[in-house]
């Protein structure tokens, strides 16, 4: 491979982007010549700097609550659950949440679904809804030692709190949430601009699931065990990104 | 039997990606009066058309409507700065690269990043054309792997990669210079 071919292959290099078999042929092409390891150094800077330094733009709070209004208009005659939604467009989001788990616990039911996809389903859900109902930490705090002693008493377990903003982590919060009826803790951190909960509860006895690795709705959803805990990572942050957090986790804590 | 409603489908699929797509439209109108009209707008066009999506990716099909949906609207408008980069010329890679290259001494990405100056960057990318500003958006911002990005655009892969490329090389020049966007792309042939 030539000077030339690897210039032009640089960026899917950066991006990692490429086959296999260019990415090993262009590492092999950077470890020899200078002057390409050169430009790969200050390719890689500048990605750096506008992967911190663009703007995201989030979207004002006014115009979400008129989508809210436009896509689940008031009814005029509420029914006894367009009410309650007619309610949640005021500012009373328990009720929706109420609703919304009454949905999906009577839609389970009558749904065969197998376990590792119900479990799949729940995660997202519980993902979904710490987005959605302005509730994504119980605790908001980037300090480890504010965030753990918060869920004493509220579980029958110490999860492990790590704050990895050095490693590009950061901790946003913890939230007490539910999955499998059992009360579990969400720990969230971000990367960029992406939210990732990380649900942590004590390790399943039962077989564990299939899925390690899901992709669903545009959400990635990671499951492993450490530690004698069972975590799942759910992000719309992509997979690579991901198992570097899930390394971390599963890093003795110093 | 309870019956999960079309509406709550949608508030779980496309919802969860409001900022996604505020992003996307501001950066594509760079105003947010207009930004938030594009936003209103594709979600009541991603409503009327949500019976027939069948994906399970909500956030690519979301910004493809946003997308689309403001290139109509830019269109309309004529206020979208035509693009004057012949994607097959060579002139202009060959004096980009050779520009950007004669700059690597001075190591201008440290200096951004000492400056912490977002408004330059900022003023940069928005004075880049738009074919160049939104894959370096989806890129950047949105993480979408080349595949998923020519899928949105719909064009080629080769061109989203060469797009990249350019946009990356472009703001690399005018972040060295320290210029003003205008007059880097004025003097541009």
């Amino acid at each position: 491979m030539n000077c030339k071919t690897v210039s032009e292959m640089l960026h899917g290099y950066l991006d990692r982007q490429l086959d296999l078999r260019s990415m090993l042929a262009i590492e092999t092409h950077l470890s020899d010549c200078d002057s390409c390891r050169q430009e790969w150094r200050a390719l890689s800077k500048l990605n750096a700097t506008l992967k911190q330094g663009i703007t995201y733009h989030r979207a004002p709070e006014g115009l979400r609550q008129r989508l809210k209004l436009a896509i689940e208009p008031p009814r005029t005659n509420p029914k006894w659950f367009g009410g309650l939604f007619y309610m949640q467009n005021f500012g009373q989001p328990l009720a929706g949440l109420a609703l919304l788990l009454l949905g999906f616990a009577l839609g389970w039911q009558y749904q065969p679904a197998k376990r590792e996809s119900r479990q799949t389903d729940e995660l997202l859900a519980a993902h979904v809804r710490s987005l959605q109902a302005d509730h994504l930490t119980d605790v908001a705090s980037s300090d480890q030692h504010t965030v753990k002693p918060w869920f004493n008493g509220k579980l029958d377990f110490a999860p492990q709190v790590l704050d990895f903003t050095a490693q590009g982590f950061p901790l946003v919060g913890g939230r007490l949430d539910y999955l499998d009826s059992k009360p579990v803790s969400a720990l969230i951190y971000r990367r960029r601009q992406h939210l990732i909960n990380v649900f942590v509860r004590p390790e399943s006895q039962e077989p564990k699931v299939a899925e390690s690795n899901v992709e669903r709705q545009g959400f990635h959803v990671l499951n492993f065990s450490a530690k004698g805990m069972d975590y799942s990572l759910v992000s719309d942050l992509n997979p690579q990104e991901l198992q570097e957090l899930e390394l971390l986790l599963k890093q003795p804590p110093n | 039997m309870f019956k999960q409603t079309q509406t709550e489908r949608f508030n779980q699929i496309a919802m969860p990606h409001l900022d996604a797509a505020y992003n996307l439209a501001k950066w594509l109108t760079r105003n947010p009066q207009d930004a938030e009209d594009m936003v209103q707008e594709s979600f009541m066009k991603a409503l009327r058309y949500f019976e027939g999506f069948r994906g399970d990716d909500g956030r690519a099909w979301l910004l493809t409507i946003v997308r689309n949906t403001c290139y109509s609207w830019l269109e309309a408008k004529k206020s979208c700065p035509t693009v004057f980069f012949d994607e097959d010329e060579d002139s202009l890679e060959t004096q980009m690269l050779a520009s950007s290259t004669a700059s690597l001494t001075v190591n201008p990405e440290q200096h951004l990043m000492q400056s912490q100056d977002k408004a330059l960057l900022s003023t940069a990318i928005e004075a880049l054309p738009l074919e160049f500003r939104e894959v370096l958006i989806l890129r950047e911002l949105e993480d979408f792997s080349y595949q998923q990005i020519a899928d949105i655009i719909g064009a080629p892969i080769g061109t989203v990669m060469s797009r990249l490329s350019r946009a990356r090389s472009l703001l690399r020049r005018w972040l060295a210079n320290d210029v003003s966007p205008d007059y880097t792309l004025e003097s541009a042939p």
